[in-house]
């Protein structure tokens, strides 16, 4: 049998090939976003994503000596669904929303696609191998799109590019280190890097305590430097500030995902031991999310400053429920993660527009936006009130039940996300006031209207939040299945 | 047998916000009259189900992990039923007002798309039964305050203001947050019923005393947030750039009185810590004269109403503190009435003034719009506590419930309604009576009759609303210990006091008699916020900018680049293609291994 999930991969990639060979760019790109879109709604809505990996397949791929057999395995269950939906929806967005005379559009839109069929990839894996490869591919397009297709002088974009580039490559090298620990703590036979595997292997061996207070730190700093963690987060605001709105869009909101959902499937379950050792530096490292990082995002002065320090301060949210590893908190980092990739989209969508009407995000030039563009300042006001956690939107059922989940193991922490949510509902309420509220500011906008397809993308992404904010009972009830049967086994 | 239809009660605004914010947005007289219909709807809905007596629905579980869920139910006694017919029926009447006041204006659907979402907020914070979906409702009745503040949003002032009623709002959530948690965690529930249940049938006696006092505090700074009590009073006075109706629902009538129909709603837990009972009365205690001092000097007709109705939100919670909760209920009921009144007339007055609300240009209004003039007297009356007016009734709840428990509270409280009666009659001699100070002044008139027929309404609840008992008798409360005749007639001493100097002081005046700046400054209490908590916490910012800009990505992160690309020029360096340097290099070396192996 064929999984319908390859097509997830494949048809992005055909997309690909599509504009390779000459078919209009943006027409191939939307038509392979939208369909992968289309196709996992349609599996959604005839299958429940639970406790089992569903349109599981195998592909062996390669045995090699000392390494064990690394086998392509793909499917979806509970936790990975929402992941992958958020890709979907993110996606579709971020395509549409590609100015229509930008240069060199085929590279464009065939860069996007591959980032797409890499995030796919990443989320259908069950296999760590494939999953950091797929990685690997959705991130080394993200660099050269900042390079070629970033704001400000090519000196300043190229540079900005090499940060990143340098920055997160050191991230999957320590992560790298860190997989090559997980699979050589495991004997000869046993050896593979298929986590479904390993997890029912470690059920009945665990790791030795030595081994997993010397792996974990690894494993910990690769996959959070890939996601921001504090002191390792500087490539983020400016790597976000520069890209252009879909890159940013893809990385922000879904890529940096898969440093979560890496610790979520295999640091903090394969680790306990180790995790325990470290906590004491794990707390301070992700006070240092919440709250320094919060100050820093207060004081900044332009939007996409701010969109990009305050992405990397909500990290401390998700690093939070990770560390608290309850099935409560985890339901919610799975939520949060759907929530904040879709909340953070579209406040780089508008970042986006802004920078493309009035030429500037700087705080102190705008004002009054939302008489002019009326549109604009709604949408943003839904976005900032749905990154600020507002009830009814899609931040919000993530956020409680981390607070819930973890306040037994770690009341502290939860008041320092508290007091963080406090900051963020200042730093955005700045934020709306000094570019939508008030006078006019010295740079009007060129044009007071959004393009229909900047409409659309906007509205996909709200009613995508409106929904989760709802009826978040939709994936929670899934992703707690799907949690409990994986703590249940791994631990 | 759960009736089903108590959900349209719910979700009826929400659906008449989104069909207007949808649909119906280019035509604005539509909005207004889906929007109006769909509040009178709402409250008849309600009045239906309370008639009958019918019972609640069953939950409906909005989030799920397991064993774990939250639910969205409702609670349907005494309390929520008389808070739900005050919300919806006073609402509605505001609804109705504001189609006349705001007629000319462009926003008229975005305005009535916020109202309606506040009245699904504040509807889902009466009806809520457990603790999450108090929380959840709270905060949505935050934000649609702070789009209504804000509504006027092309005006720095309102911009100001709305960021500021959210922030101080969230302030006084995030107390709250951990107050649930705390609930959560020590008393294994965040229903309130099984809260109860716990806590009567002894479950709760593992909980120690400073928890309890830590989780109530907790619960009771949400409140204060709401309710805007002293020191998070700071966004009430600014919420007034809002549109007058407004002002009337949220900022008077029914959000922050929120506060303290949640303190009602779990008074079986707060009332388990006599500490955090203490800091209610006092804090209670204290807003009510603070808050009635500094409305003695006020000039902006507003401001005047919106510090009388802190005043009046401090009564209440001191009543919560004395354990008083259905005095307080009762007072916040008949508060709803006149206040709203109160803030309809003074929408009346500044819509005919033309937008202005210095009450030193007004004067002489009473002939010229005479049923703003008598309704608003009508509800000065009521809230000055005149015998037989429905004011006077609960005050008298609240004062015997503070002579019984604490007779400084007593003094306290006795001391401001006569400051009470004071600024009130001050306002309306001012502003209704004397000579006209302006000439748009002597061209006012009366408004239409969407206008004037709610305040006549509200003006006929004002006076009967305290009569025979009946708000008592749904609340299911006693109406509090009998003191023989003591504290009606002390009130009705200093009620005629407050009058008697307003007119001495005030009468025939064309400008302030006597002017204390320190209350018509507010205390300062902006300026010393502004001083220290803004400003410092902005200056935390850029230092951790600072910190994060030199230290982390200067230092460390630009370090590590210059040591790795320093390595790379030396080794560059050396790598010059020079032969001279490699046998240089190379004689070096020779001498380095000759001196480790020969020398040593």
């Amino acid at each position: 049998m064929f999984s319908p999930l390859f097509l997830l991969i494949l048809i992005p990639l055909a997309g690909v090939a599509a504009i390779i060979f000459r078919v209009p760019p943006r027409r191939s790109a939307i038509f392979s976003v939208v369909l992968p879109a289309l196709l996992l709604g349609g599996l959604a809505s005839f299958n429940h994503f639970g406790a089992n990996f569903i349109f599981a397949q195998t592909v062996p791929w390669l045995e090699m000596q000392g390494l064990g057999r690394i086998v392509f395995r793909i499917g979806l269950d509970g936790v990975s669904f929402p992941l992958a939906l958020l890709t979907a929806i993110v996606s579709v967005s971020a395509v549409l929303v590609v100015p229509p005379q930008i240069e060199r559009e085929r590279e464009h839109y065939a860069f996007l696609l591959v980032i797409v069929a890499g995030l796919y990839g990443t989320f259908i894996s069950t296999d760590l191998f494939f999953m950091f490869v797929f990685h690997e591919l959705a991130l080394i397009p993200t660099f050269l799109a900042i390079g070629i297709w970033g704001q400000g002088t090519q000196h300043k974009r190229v540079q900005t590019a090499c940060h990143v580039a340098v920055y997160l490559l050191l991230g999957s090298l320590v992560l790298l280190a860190g997989i090559l620990g997980l699979i050589y703590a495991m004997p000869y036979g046993a050896r593979t890097t298929d986590w479904i595997e390993i997890q029912s292997y470690l059920s009945r061996h665990p790791i030795p305590v030595g081994v997993q207070k010397a792996v974990f730190p690894l494993l910990y700093l690769g996959f959070g430097i890939l996601v921001g963690i504090f002191p390792f987060h500087t490539w983020a605001p400016k790597a976000y500030a520069t890209a252009p709105a879909s890159v940013a869009m893809l990385h922000a909101g879904v890529l940096k995902k898969f440093g979560l959902y890496g610790l979520l499937r295999v640091a903090m379950p394969f680790f306990p031991e180790g995790a325990a050792y470290w906590e004491p530096w794990l707390v301070v490292l992700i006070a240092g999310n919440l709250l320094v990082l919060g100050w820093v995002t207060l004081a900044q002065d332009n939007l996409g400053d701010t969109i990009g320090y305050s992405s990397v301060m909500h990290m401390g949210y998700l690093f939070l429920g990770l560390l608290a590893f309850t099935p409560v908190a985890l339901t919610g980092v799975v939520l949060l993660m759907v929530g904040h990739g879709l909340s953070v989209s579209g406040l780089l969508v508008m970042n986006g527009v802004l920078l493309d009407r009035t030429g500037t995000n700087r705080y102190a030039l705008l004002g009054g936006i939302g008489k002019t563009i009326p549109f604009l300042g709604a949408f943003f006001v839904l976005m900032a009130m749905a990154s600020i956690g507002l009830p009814g939107l899609g931040n919000f059922p993530g956020e409680i039940l981390i607070f819930m989940g973890s306040w037994e193991k770690h009341p502290w922490l939860v008041v320092a996300a508290l007091f963080g949510v406090l900051i963020s509902t200042i730093y955005m309420l700045r934020a709306v006031r000094s570019i939508f509220m008030g006078e006019a500011g010295s740079s009007a906008p060129r044009l007071n209207e959004l393009y229909l397809v900047e409409k659309g993308s906007l509205v996909l992404l709200a009613s995508a939040l409106l929904v989760l904010g709802f009826a978040p009972r939709l994936l929670s009830h899934g992703a707690a299945e799907a949690l409990a049967s994986w703590i249940g086994k791994g631990m | 047998m759960p009736c089903e239809y108590w959900w349209w009660v719910l979700f009826l605004p929400l659906a008449t916000s989104a069909l207007i914010a949808v649909v119906s947005r280019p035509w604005r007289n539509a909005s207004a009259v889906v929007s109006v219909a769909s509040s009178f709807l709402c409250f008849f809905i309600a009045a239906w189900g309370v008639h009958t007596q019918s019972h609640a629905p069953s939950p409906v579980q909005w989030i799920t992990a397991g064993d774990f869920s939250i639910s969205i139910g409702m609670v349907l006694d005494g309390l929520s039923k008389t808070m739900l017919l005050t919300v919806t029926g006073v609402g509605a009447l505001i609804h109705l007002f504001s189609m006349g006041y705001m007629k000319e204006d462009n926003g008229k659907s975005r305005y009535f798309a916020c109202l309606s979402l506040f009245m699904f907020s504040m509807t889902g914070i009466v009806l809520s039964s457990n603790l999450i979906m108090t929380f959840l409702f709270w905060e949505l009745v935050g934000f649609s305050s702070y789009l209504l503040i804000g509504f006027w949003f092309e005006r720095p002032s309102a911009a100001a203001a709305a960021n500021k009623a959210f922030i101080v709002n969230r302030i006084g959530d995030f107390g709250f947050m951990i107050g649930i948690l705390m609930a959560w965690h020590w008393l294994g529930s965040i229903e309130f019923a099984q809260l109860e249940g716990a806590l009567n049938d002894g479950r709760g006696a593992h909980v120690p005393g400073i928890i309890l006092v830590l989780m109530t505090l907790g619960l009771f700074c949400g409140a204060a947030g709401k309710s805007a009590q002293v020191p998070l009073h700071v966004w009430l006075p600014d919420a007034m750039e809002g549109p007058t109706p407004v002002s009337a629902l949220i900022h008077a009538a029914t959000m922050v009185a929120a506060g303290v129909y949640f303190l009602c709603r779990v008074f079986f837990l707060i009332s388990l810590s006599p500490a955090t009972m203490n800091v209610i009365a006092f804090i209670g205690g204290g807003t009510a004269l603070f808050a009635a001092l500094i409305a003695v000097q006020q000039n902006d007709i507003k401001r005047v109403l919106a510090y009388s109705t802190l005043s009046q939100l401090g009564y209440m919670m001191m009543a919560v503190g004395l354990a008083a909760p259905g005095a307080a209920m009762f007072h916040l009921t008949t508060h709803a009435f006149f206040k709203a009144l109160l803030f309809l007339g003074a929408g009346s007055v500044i819509h005919a003034m033309h937008h202005e609300q210095n009450i030193w240009k007004m004067g002489g209004l009473k002939d010229k719009m005479p049923i703003t003039c008598w309704t608003f007297v009508a509800g000065m009356l009521a809230l000055s506590g005149c015998p037989f007016l429905s004011g006077f009734f609960s005050k008298d709840a609240i004062l015997s419930a503070a002579l019984e428990k604490n007779h400084f509270l007593f003094a306290l409280g006795l001391g401001t309604a006569f400051l009470t009666a004071f600024y009130m009659t001050r306002l309306t001699v001012t502003v209704f009576f004397g000579k006209e100070k302006t000439k748009s002044a002597s061209h006012a008139h009366e408004a239409e009759a969407t206008m004037w027929v709610p305040l006549c309404i509200l003006a006929a609840f004002s006076v009967v609303a305290g009569w025979g008992g009946a708000i008592p008798d749904m609340l299911a409360i006693s109406s509090g210990e009998n003191h023989g005749h003591i504290v009606p007639a002390l009130s009705a001493v200093v009620f005629l006091a407050g009058i008697w100097l307003g007119f001495y002081f005030y009468r025939g005046k064309k400008t302030e008699p006597f002017s204390v700046s320190l209350l018509a400054n507010k205390f300062y209490v902006d300026e010393i916020y502004g001083a220290t908590f803004v400003r410092g916490h902005d200056k935390l910012g850029e230092a951790c900018r600072l910190f994060d800009r030199w230290v982390i990505s200067g230092l460390l992160v630009r370090g590590t680049g210059l040591v790795v690309s320093g390595t790379g020029h030396l080794i560059r360096f050396m790598h010059s293609g020079n032969l001279q340097g490699y046998a240089f290099l190379f004689v070096i070396g020779i001498v380095f291994v000759l001196y480790q192996y020969l020398i040593r």
